[in-house]
């Protein structure tokens, strides 16, 4: 009994012995050495191929349907060696390339285009591990969702890697599975070749004639080192990979999925401002939507970089580099300039100031006293009736899923009027005064009246489609002459300027019934 | 320097002139070719061919177009361009001046 092995080979299927099968990849690896750096090369390895191919039809019948070893060594004997072919331009190429014969090829990573449903990068993968394409590809989807960076990095390397188009490419594709044993095999390798190498030196003439060894223990010092370079690299090239990857997860999820991962509070926080959010002072969702596309890519494509990198460290398959290059740094370069544009018409748009004022003379009421209040419940859903309590700058700014909120400042004043009055003041930044003031009559500020009490909101609202512009809403009230306001305890850290407290003494003021005269 | 290798030498040098030579007659397929070029033992083994031909077509020499083969995938089969007439002709030229060169330099030293 004897384990066979299918190929397609031109597009014919023979089904081979196992012992065939390993000299027919031999052969073809050979041939395909030989030939695949001409620009040609391909074109001659096909036409070999669809030669072997034609050979082995005349080959099966009905009785004999396996390709026997005899059979390819047969073929070999027909086609000849690649160091038998004669070589009209380039003779001395062949004699220094018929050693690849005896060089064991390396699998290599390709895209497999026959069993592909988009590039063939997953049925590639498959091949390259030895193990079914389905698999990957529901690893590959699996794993999207906590890795985001999956599809970017399909897409790199399907830019990448070569396909797989002849027969001794896709030979080339499925070879060995890479285990532990197999990279043991591999560095092994490298130690038989030290040991000869060493060997050599031992029983050299130039050993026992000149002495002169000292070149040839260099020589040998080289290839220890090159395993021991050979090792590192592979293991940089998995720290490379798991680095990336992380980094990328972090990024991705900060930027696009902002509390996918980390609690908001494990965020820094840039003057007191929630990481995420700061974004949002940058400007209208749609530009901070492109901005956060664009500063995650360029971030993200020098970390795919590194992943690409450790990649080929690990696995030293041959790639298109340039295209890839060229495409990174295209693409990086364009969301640098988005990203720079943002800013610079966007970012600073914050440099005029515009103000609106809305003044409004309160109900009359039957009392010398207004009291004020703020608003116990005021409907913001991450609020706490607890700031009320604490001077803590972080809770300047708080939000929810559309509305951002800022704080309050409020200021007390004299009038020379007969009535209370109170003044809106809505201030916010803009590229010029007018923006600036169309971006301050976008806040919305409530307050309400019930006789001689009045009832401030705590915070004024922006709806999240407008620009975040350093927005400030202050509340004047202004007292006449001869009246008293009494300001409740929950206004204390709202206060900010009150007639007859200094600056620093402002909250002072809370608790209190006042009069308050000219100076 | 052995015999062997100088013969290889010699062969190889006129393999080009003579894959032109035999398409002159009839459009052939490697196999073809590979036949005619074993018979007057030419070449060896069939390898040889599978290159040359590439770069004669690709050199404008030659032209092919894929027919089905009664059994077995399908073949090119290779004719001779324009330019490949041209070639030729210029081939046959010199070969016939390298053919009275050597015999008279033979002739000559079997004189002496």
């Amino acid at each position: 009994m004897k384990k066979t092995i299918k190929i397609n080979l031109s597009g014919l299927a023979f089904t081979l012995d196992e012992d065939a099968y390993q000299e027919l990849k031999d052969y073809l690896d050979s041939i395909s050495s030989k030939f695949r750096d001409l620009k040609e090369g391909n074109e001659i390895i096909s036409d070999i191929e669809a030669r072997i191919a034609e050979i082995f039809q005349s080959k099966v019948s009905d009785k004999k349907e396996v390709i026997t070893l005899e059979d390819v060594k047969d073929v070999i004997s027909i086609m000849g060696k690649p160091e038998d072919f004669y070589d009209t331009e380039d003779e001395q190429e062949a004699s220094s390339k018929s050693k690849d014969y005896t060089r064991k090829e390396n699998r290599k990573l390709y895209r497999d285009p026959e069993n592909a449903i988009f590039g063939g990068v997953a049925a590639g993968m498959a091949s390259y591990f030895g193990i079914e394409a389905w698999i990957v590809r529901l690893l590959l989807v699996v794993l999207t969702f906590p890795l985001q960076v999956i599809p970017i990095i399909y897409i790199v390397l399907w830019i990448a890697l070569p396909k797989a188009l002849t027969s001794a490419q896709k030979l080339e594709m499925r070879g060995e599975k890479v285990t532990v044993s197999s990279i043991e095999k591999s560095v092994k390798e490298e130690y038989e070749n030290v040991k000869e190498n060493m060997k050599r030196v031992r029983q050299s003439k130039e050993f026992e004639k000149t002495r002169n060894v000292l070149g040839e223990i260099l020589h040998v010092i080289g290839q220890i080192i090159l395993v021991i370079l050979k090792i590192i690299l592979i293991i940089i090239g998995i720290a490379f990979v798991i680095v990336g990857i992380t980094a990328l997860i972090g990024i991705g999820s900060l930027v696009f999925f902002r509390y996918s991962l980390f609690r908001p509070d494990f965020l820094p926080m840039i003057h007191g401002i929630p990481f995420p959010e700061f974004f949002h002072n940058l400007g209208d969702p749609g530009t901070i939507t492109l901005f956060g596309f664009a500063l995650f890519l360029v971030i993200a494509i020098p970390i795919v970089a590194l992943i690409y990198g450790g990649i080929k460290l690990i696995f030293r398959f041959k790639a298109n580099d340039k295209a890839v290059g060229l495409a990174g740094l295209v693409l990086w370069l364009l969301s640098l300039i988005c990203i720079a544009t943002i800013i610079a018409y966007d970012g600073t748009g914050g440099t005029a100031n515009g103000r609106t004022t809305e003044s409004e003379y309160l109900t009359p009421f039957n009392s010398d006293t207004l009291k004020v209040y703020m608003q116990k419940d005021p409907g913001i859903e991450n609020f706490h009736n607890d700031w009320y309590y604490t001077g803590d700058e972080d809770w300047y700014k708080i939000s929810d899923a559309d509305k951002t909120y800022g704080k309050i400042k409020i200021d007390i004043e004299f009038t020379e009027e007969k009535k209370f009055e109170i003044v809106i003041q809505k201030i916010s930044n803009g590229r010029s005064v007018i923006t600036g003031v169309i971006n301050a009559e976008n806040i919305i500020y409530r307050y309400s009246q019930d006789d001689n009490k009045l009832y401030l909101d705590p915070y004024f609202a922006l709806n999240k489609i407008h620009q975040w512009n350093s927005p400030e809403t202050e509340v004047n009230i202004r007292v006449p002459d001869g009246k008293y306001i009494y300001l409740d305890e929950t206004t204390k850290y709202f206060l900010d300027d009150v007639e007859g407290f200094s600056t620093e003494d402002s909250k002072e003021a809370a608790g209190k019934v006042l009069s308050v005269t000219a100076d | 320097m052995n015999v062997e290798n100088a013969q290889a030498q010699m062969r190889k040098g006129v393999l080009e002139y003579c894959i032109l030579s035999i398409l002159s007659k009839n459009d052939a397929y490697a196999t073809n070719i590979i036949n005619e070029l074993k018979e007057s033992k030419l070449i060896v083994v069939e390898g040889t061919l599978y290159p040359l031909l590439t770069r004669q077509k690709n050199a404008g020499l030659l032209s092919y177009r894929w027919e089905e083969s009664p059994q077995g995938p399908p073949r090119k089969y290779y004719a001779l361009t324009d330019a490949g007439k041209d070639f030729l002709k210029e081939l046959h030229s010199s070969w016939n001046e390298l053919v009275s060169a050597v015999n008279l330099i033979n002739a000559r030293s079997s004189v002496k």
